[in-house]
């Protein structure tokens, strides 16, 4: 049956079984997909335009805006891009923290997705019970940072608050707690028929595809292709530390499900070397507020994947061009042969999967309405839109 | 049926949930929430104004004037890193919800 005529469903942009505004355009013969038209864009917020207009530290509040989620690994790529422009090296003590924080967001992350993918087979009971334990997790980082959300804890030239030695005792003793409970999750992923019934075989993403969409961070890995770029090209101190890269092969819902648990098993691991090898010292140095012309990419293992900046400087105060790129804009594309081929009611949990962030994804494309072709954005067009 | 054991154990298992509005839930040390304001010991010299990221304060150094608008705030806590006699500083409450937009006006 081909595209044209296939009955089409919209899923989107407002569907509850999608918590984020996008729209996906579903052909379905009966009941089984034939092709998904992703079109993204509802949640832009004009925020890369927004940092040429403020200061590199009035940027850096900005930018933890951008995702609720993994709002440090934005803050700790943004930092390190400016510092690495204003060539400084920030205190050993405070590499340390911005892992140990980095960690603890991916650990909250993936146990938020674990709930996720318990929700959307309808298992609401891991959906309770994963959120439950997160909250271990939620305390140690509001106890660390005074916030639950926004962490504030990276700022250019350091971090902003120490871990003292009984929060570091603490914090121990969490992670002890959290592995318990993920070596449960492994077990019920792994061997709970109710769940393996919906995860296994369903969503199936080849290696082969993941490369040619480019799919990256624990979607790529559950593909069996080996991409962390804490391992490929390590920033911080991620070189010194012990620790494996987890991929699996089953290539379906489950291997991602494996691959975000394991990897959390691998989190607790970094984080207990962290606290061990943290060495005493100043938190930060003091970064001036001219940063030199240059420009620079920074890249970093968010929780979903590879996060990317490219920052521009032209001298003064602030950036000529910040360019983001998240993990849910490199893994959306692998929807479709993913979703090919499945039953429509498969779609929720299979969406699921990929972990998407919509709300740091939307980006602007100029589109011709009259003739269907879109516009180049070029140099000179961005320059005349930059207010000085 | 690995979770049977969890579904089980659920019943007979204390709630995880606090009561939170008959029971508030103790806030750890350091947390960010509404401002503490000591207008003794303010000098006015603005330098939290300057570093606001959303420009919510707004300080006139000569009629003695500094105001902070908690609606706009976003609770970073960069004004009280900055300030240099330690008047300002963040404080424990973070129940701020009102009918009056006065109620969100430090003054």
């Amino acid at each position: 049956m081909s595209k044209e005529d296939s009955y089409s469903i919209p899923l989107g942009p407002q569907h509850p079984a999608l918590i984020e505004p996008e729209y996906l355009k579903v052909h379905l013969d009966g009941e089984t997909i034939i092709d998904v038209d992703i079109n993204i864009g509802f949640m832009h917020r004009g925020i890369e335009k927004a940092l040429q207009q403020r200061t590199y530290m009035h940027d850096r509040f900005l930018i933890e805006k951008i995702c609720g989620i993994c709002s440090s690994i934005h803050t700790l790529s943004y930092c390190g891009a400016v510092e690495k422009l204003a060539v400084i090296e920030i205190p050993e003590r405070a590499k340390y923290i911005r892992m140990i924080i980095a960690e603890l967001e991916r650990l909250h992350s993936h146990l938020l997705w674990v709930g996720i993918a318990g929700y959307e087979i309808g298992f609401d009971t891991v959906f309770q019970l994963a959120w439950r334990d997160r909250e271990i997790v939620m305390n140690m980082l509001e106890k660390m940072s005074g916030n639950r959300v926004s962490y504030s804890m990276n700022t250019i030239g350091g971090v902003r608050r120490d871990i003292s030695k009984d929060m570091a005792e603490e914090l121990r003793k969490a992670m002890d707690k959290i592995d318990a409970r993920l070596h449960h999750y492994i077990d019920v992923f792994v061997n709970d028929s109710t769940i393996t019934r919906r995860t296994r075989g369903t969503g199936i993403l080849t290696g082969k595809d993941a490369r040619r969409y480019c799919a990256v961070g624990p979607t790529a890995r559950g593909s069996g292709i080996s991409c962390d770029i804490r391992k490929d090209n390590p920033y911080l101190k991620y070189s010194t530390i012990d620790f494996n890269q987890i991929t699996h092969k089953t290539l379906d819902i489950e291997s991602r499900a494996v691959v975000r648990l394991k990897e959390l098993l691998e989190s607790t691991k970094i984080i207990r070397q962290c606290l061990h090898m943290m060495p005493e010292g100043s938190l930060s140095v003091k970064v001036p507020e001219i940063i030199p012309e240059g420009e620079v990419i920074y890249h970093a293992e968010a929780p979903r994947g590879e996060i990317f900046y490219y920052v521009r400087s032209d001298g003064t105060d602030k950036p000529y061009r910040v360019k983001i790129r998240t993990p849910t804009l490199a893994n959306i594309l692998s929807l479709k042969p993913m979703l090919k081929g499945q039953q429509l009611a498969d779609m929720p949990v299979i969406v699921a999967s990929i972990d998407p962030c919509f709300s740091c994804t939307d980006r602007v494309t100029l589109l011709d309405t009259k003739t269907g072709k879109t516009k180049n954005v070029d140099e000179t067009y961005l320059k005349s839109l930059k207010r000085r | 049926m690995k979770m049977l054991t969890d579904i089980i154990r659920n019943i007979i298992r204390k709630p995880s949930t606090g009561k939170y509005p008959y029971k508030k839930e103790p806030v750890p040390e350091g947390f960010r929430g509404k401002h503490i304001y000591d207008k003794e010991k303010c000098i006015y010299c603005g330098l939290c104004a300057k570093a606001c990221p959303v420009h919510t304060i707004g300080v006139i150094k000569d009629k003695k004037f500094w105001q902070l608008d908690l609606s706009k705030c976003i609770f970073c806590g960069r004004c009280e890193d900055v300030c240099p006699t330690k008047c300002l500083r963040l404080g424990n409450d973070y129940e701020l919800a009102s009918h009056k937009k006065e109620d969100f006006v430090i003054r």
